[in-house]
């Protein structure tokens, strides 16, 4: 929707333009005054800002991530038939949004964080297109429980399991970030890509219309 | 209008087309690469515009308010 309008503001912009460069002497009287107000500050400054909402909106989308060849195992992750690994588990059930679901879980990342997280985005893109992409591919901080609790807070599966209940303090050390989800022994198989990387495509899962159309 | 003027618009005017028509092409796909073309083409172009043709106003107001200097 918010594509369409844009368009037909861009398009009325350029129509207006148009009329105004065929027919100068509208641009003398005080209504060719307000069109021309219109059609060179008004429009175009509202096209850009509709646009800039829209192409942050698609900078959440799973495609938006993926469209980058380092993230291409990144990827094939979200598709490994094993229920250990974190990342799969939770795409192929649709427990977070196919859509999104990159940015469901790192949130605070990049463009979305703050303001020296999105220097870190343009520096992604220098990366990608003039710089030297690293072998592995690290956060910059660690993963903060935050972006589990989210969703996994006050639900029965996590407050009842009794591997959170096993000391007294467990439950407040994993909401108070103490003590990581992906503490080794507990969730830690993450996106692997190195293990993934040598899964043959027939290991991995294709069912969901998602898997269809990528 | 002065003939200067007139091709500042001109020149305010076509920035703008061709900020909003790369804007345009940004949106046909989804990636890094589209949202660069938006920043550094579309924005860019538009801003320069806008900006182009603020000024004109700008100097073009101040040019009215300037008394005209007649000698006796």
């Amino acid at each position: 929707m918010t594509l369409v309008i844009i368009s037909s503001i861009i398009a009325i912009v350029i129509s207006m333009l148009l009329l105004l460069e065929l027919k100068p002497e509208i641009a003398q009287e005080q209504g060719g005054k307000i069109l021309a107000f219109a059609a060179l500050f008004i429009l175009p400054t509202a096209a850009v800002v509709m646009g800039s909402t829209e192409h942050l909106e698609r900078s959440k989308k799973t495609e938006f991530c993926l469209s980058c060849h380092p993230m291409h195992d990144y990827g094939r992750s979200l598709f490994v038939d094993d229920k250990e690994f974190v990342p799969a588990n939770h795409f192929q059930n649709k427990r977070i949004s196919r859509e999104q679901a990159c940015f469901t879980c790192h949130t605070d990342y990049t463009m979305y964080g703050d303001l020296s997280a999105k220097i870190r985005g343009v520096k992604h893109l220098y990366v990608q297109y003039l710089g030297t992409i690293p072998d592995t591919l690290k956060l910059y901080a660690a993963y903060n429980n935050r972006e589990c609790l989210q969703c996994h807070s006050d639900a029965r599966t996590f407050e009842g399991n009794k591997h959170h209940k096993e000391t007294d303090t467990t439950l407040a050390a994993i909401k108070d970030n103490r003590l990581s989800c992906m503490t080794s022994g507990c969730h830690d198989v993450i996106h692997n890509v190195r293990e993934v990387h040598e899964l043959k495509d027939s290991e991995l899962w294709h069912g969901g219309v998602y898997a269809k159309a990528h | 209008m002065q003939k200067r003027t007139k091709s500042r618009f001109r020149l305010a005017a076509l920035f703008i087309v061709i900020g909003m028509l790369l804007e345009l092409v940004s949106f046909w796909w989804v990636g890094p690469s589209a949202f660069m073309l938006f920043i550094g083409g579309g924005v860019l172009f538009s801003v320069v515009g806008i900006g182009l043709y603020l000024f004109i106003l700008l100097t073009a107001n101040r040019h009215k308010s300037e008394p005209e200097i007649t000698q006796s």
